[in-house]
C-alpha cells in the first residue's frame, strides 16, 4: 500500500516536475529576448522597467541612421561572399571525406574540423599576422577569408551528415540507366543532398552575419552590423540597438522557417 | 531454350544474349568466382541460383558492368564488354533495394532513362505511361516512391528498367523484401511480363522454389563454382554434384562403399544397412566412399511382410504427419539413422493400406531414382 502511494506520488511529481522543467528552460532562453524585443517598444530612451507606453520610434529612426544602413549593407556583402565560398568549397570537401578512404584521413577530419574550436580571438590576432605578412590591406576581402576560415568546417560537417545517409545504390542505379558519373551528379546526387547544402548554407549565413571578434581584428574601413551596434553600446545601451535586433531576430526566424520548409519540402519524398 | 550450349561455333554464338568465358572474380585473397563459362540465350527466363555468398551476385555485377573480371571475357550480344562502363551498356538493373530515385516521382522514375537517352518528351511520356500501364500502375505517376508499398516500389522498378527496352533484364533477389503471398503473385506477373516482352531476365535468387517455377534454365552456384546448368526438371531428376540435389528439394542420404558397376548403374555397401543400387553421377572409382541420395517422394514404402522388394531397407515406422495432399513418414533404421519418405494422398497409394507408427517397414526405390556421389564433403 505504502509502496503504491509512494510510487503514484512519485509519478505524480514526474507529470507536473518534467513539463515544468522544461518550461524553465523554455523560459531561461528566450526571457532575455523577450525583454529586449519590449524595450524596443518602450517610450523611453534608457530600456528598464516600467514600461512608459509604446512607440515605434526607435524602429523610425533606423531608417534615417545611414551610418547602419551602409554596416547593413557590409554585413550582407561579407555573409553573401562567405555563405557562396565556404558552402562550395565544404560541400566539395565533404565527398573524399565521406567516400575516399586514404592515409591520414583521421588526421585530415580533424584538422578541418579543428578550426570550429579555436577562439576567434586568437584567429582573429592570428589572420591579422598574417595578412599583414602578405602585405593584404585590410577590406572586406579579408574579412570574408577570415569568415571562410571559421565557417567552413561548419559547412563541411552539415553537408558530410547528409552524405553518410546517401544510398550509394542510386548512383549505381543512374549509372544503370545510361547517365554518366557528371550526369549522375547533377540529376541524382546533388538534388538529394541538396537539404543538406541549403541547410550549411543558412548555417554559415547566420555565422557569418553574428561574427564579430575575428571581424573586429581584420576588417578595414568598412564596418559590418556588430561593429557597429558595438560602436553604440560604448554610449550605454540605445534603444535604437533593440529595436535593430529584433528587426534581426525576425529575419533569422524567417529565414529559418524558409530553412525547415525547404528541407522538408526537398526531402519530403525520401524512403 | 534446353539445346544449344557451349561449342556450337561462332554462327550460333548470335543467339547467345550472354557469354561468360572463363570468367573468374578475386577480391584481395578470397575468389568469389572461379572459372565459370556460360551461355544465355536471347529471349530466356535465366536463373542464377545459390546460398547467399555463392557468387551469383557478383556475377550480376560483372554482367551489369559494376565489376570487372579479374580474368575471363564477358560478351553482351556478341560483343565484349570488357571496357564498357555500366552506362553504355544495352542491360537494365531491378536492384535488391529497388533503389528508386526518391526525389522523383514514380513517372520521373521511369522515365530517367529514356531522357538520358536523349528521346523527345512527348515519346518519353508516352512510352512511360505504356509501361506504367504495363505494370497496372495507371494513376500513380505523380507519387513519389516514400508514397508506395513495397509491391508498388517493385513495379516501378521493373517498369523504369524495362522502358529502356534493354537486351538483358538483369534482377538481384527483386522479390527478397516483400511477403510470401505478394511474392508468388510477382513471380506469376514477372514471368507473364517476360514473355510479353520477350526481354532475356537473368533472375538472382536463393529460393530454389522460386527458381524452379520461373525459370527456363537454372545454373546452381556454390563457392563461386558453377556446378550446375540445366532446365528445372533436369537439375531436380539429374543433379550432377549431392549439393545441387540436397539444394534443391529434399533428400535423404547414406554413406556407403561402391561395390560393382553395371554401366552407370553401381551398387552401393551401405553402412549396417545392406547392399542397394543407384545411379552413379560422375567418375567414381570402385571401392570408394561414396554417399547415395534418394528423394523422399522416390521412396517406396511398404509393411515388413512384404518380401518382393530386392534392393530394399527395412526400419521401423517412427513418425507419420499427415499434411493433406501428402503424408510425411519419418523411418527408423537399425542404426539410428531418420529416413524421410512422402506419399501422395491419392487413390493408388492409399490402397496399400495404413501404416501405424511403431510398425516395421521396408523402403525401396527404382535404381534411377538414385544418385551416388563421391563422399569427399560428408557433413
Amino acid at each position: 500500500m505504502t509502496v503504491s502511494i509512494a510510487k503514484q506520488i512519485r509519478r505524480r511529481a514526474g507529470r507536473v516536475f518534467i513539463p515544468l522543467c522544461g518550461v524553465l528552460g523554455l523560459a531561461f532562453l528566450y526571457i532575455p529576448v523577450f525583454f529586449l524585443v519590449l524595450f524596443s517598444f518602450n517610450d523611453h530612451i534608457i530600456p528598464s522597467l516600467p514600461f512608459r507606453g509604446f512607440t515605434l520610434k526607435w524602429y523610425e529612426e533606423l531608417g534615417y541612421d545611414f551610418v547602419m544602413h551602409e554596416a547593413l549593407y557590409n554585413s550582407l556583402f561579407i555573409a553573401f561572399w562567405t555563405t557562396l565560398i565556404s558552402t562550395t568549397l565544404g560541400t566539395l570537401a565533404a565527398f573524399p571525406l565521406v567516400r575516399r578512404s586514404y592515409r591520414f584521413k583521421g588526421t585530415s577530419q580533424l584538422l578541418i574540423l579543428l578550426p570550429m574550436i579555436i577562439p576567434h580571438f586568437l584567429m582573429g590576432v592570428a589572420l591579422l599576422i598574417f595578412f599583414s605578412f602578405l602585405h593584404l590591406p585590410l577590406s572586406r576581402l579579408t574579412v570574408i577569408l577570415g569568415h571562410v576560415v571559421f565557417t567552413m568546417p561548419f559547412a563541411i560537417m552539415v553537408v558530410s551528415t547528409r552524405l553518410h545517409g546517401f544510398d550509394r545504390t542510386l548512383e549505381l542505379a543512374a549509372a544503370d540507366l545510361g547517365a554518366n558519373p557528371r550526369r549522375t551528379f547533377w540529376h541524382i546526387v546533388l538534388p538529394i543532398i541538396m537539404p543538406g547544402i541549403a541547410g550549411a548554407a543558412l548555417l554559415v549565413f547566420a555565422l557569418s552575419m553574428d561574427e564579430f571578434l575575428i571581424t573586429y581584428f581584420v576588417s578595414g574601413q568598412k564596418g559590418t552590423l556588430t561593429m557597429y551596434i558595438w560602436s553604440l553600446l560604448k554610449d550605454g545601451i540605445a534603444p535604437r540597438v533593440n529595436a535593430l535586433a529584433s528587426v534581426l531576430l525576425l529575419a533569422s526566424f524567417v529565414l529559418l522557417l524558409v530553412g525547415n520548409w525547404l528541407s522538408s519540402s526537398v526531402a519530403g519524398g525520401r524512403r | 531454350m534446353k539445346d544449344g550450349h557451349a561449342g556450337d561455333g561462332g554462327l550460333m554464338s548470335r543467339n547467345w544474349a550472354i557469354e561468360l568465358r572463363n570468367v573468374s572474380k578475386m577480391f584481395g585473397e578470397s575468389t568469389a568466382l572461379e572459372n565459370v563459362s556460360l551461355d544465355i540465350a536471347r529471349g530466356e527466363f535465366f536463373s542464377l541460383l545459390g546460398p547467399s555468398g555463392c557468387g551469383k551476385t557478383t556475377m550480376l555485377n560483372l554482367i551489369g558492368g559494376f565489376a570487372v573480371p579479374s580474368r575471363g571475357d564477358v560478351m553482351i550480344e556478341g560483343r565484349s564488354v570488357a571496357d564498357v562502363p555500366p552506362y553504355e551498356r544495352p542491360v537494365n538493373t531491378v536492384f535488391q533495394s529497388y533503389a528508386l530515385f526518391p526525389h522523383m516521382t514514380v513517372a520521373e522514375n521511369v522515365k530517367f532513362g529514356l531522357r538520358m537517352k536523349g528521346v523527345g518528351r512527348a515519346e518519353r511520356q508516352a512510352v512511360a505511361a505504356e509501361m506504367l500501364r504495363m505494370v497496372s500502375l495507371s494513376g500513380y505517376e505523380g507519387r513519389r516512391p516514400g508514397q508506395l508499398s513495397g509491391g508498388q516500389r517493385q513495379r516501378v522498378a521493373l517498369a523504369r528498367a524495362l522502358v529502356n527496352r534493354p537486351s538483358v533484364l538483369l534482377l538481384d533477389e527483386p522479390l527478397g523484401a516483400l511477403d510470401l503471398r505478394l511474392r508468388k503473385q510477382m513471380q506469376v506477373e514477372l514471368t507473364r511480363l517476360q514473355r510479353q516482352v520477350g526481354i532475356t531476365f537473368v533472375y538472382v535468387t536463393h529460393d530454389q522454389e522460386e527458381a524452379m517455377a520461373m525459370s527456363d534454365r537454372i545454373a546452381v552456384m556454390d563457392g563461386g563454382r558453377l556446378l550446375q546448368v540445366g532446365t528445372p526438371g533436369e537439375i531436380y531428376d539429374r543433379p550432377s554434384h549431392r549439393f545441387v540435389m540436397e539444394f534443391i528439394g529434399a533428400a535423404n542420404s547414406f554413406a556407403g562403399r561402391l561395390g560393382g558397376r553395371r554401366g552407370d548403374i553401381g551398387e552401393v555397401d551401405l553402412d549396417g544397412v545392406g547392399r542397394v543400387r543407384g545411379r552413379i553421377a560422375g567418375q567414381i572409382p570402385e571401392q570408394a566412399r561414396v554417399a547415395l541420395l534418394v528423394r523422399p517422394e522416390k521412396m517406396v514404402l511398404s509393411s515388413a511382410n512384404d518380401t518382393t522388394h530386392d534392393a530394399a531397407i527395412s526400419g521401423t515406422l517412427a513418425h507419420v504427419s499427415h499434411l493433406g495432399f501428402v503424408t510425411h513418414y519419418t523411418v527408423r533404421l537399425a542404426q539410428g539413422q531418420d529416413v524421410l519418405c512422402y506419399r501422395l494422398n491419392d487413390r493408388l497409394e492409399a490402397g496399400a493400406g495404413p501404416l501405424a507408427e511403431g510398425q516395421r517397414v521396408v523402403l525401396s526405390w527404382n535404381e534411377e531414382d538414385a544418385r551416388i556421389f563421391p563422399a569427399d564433403c560428408e557433413p
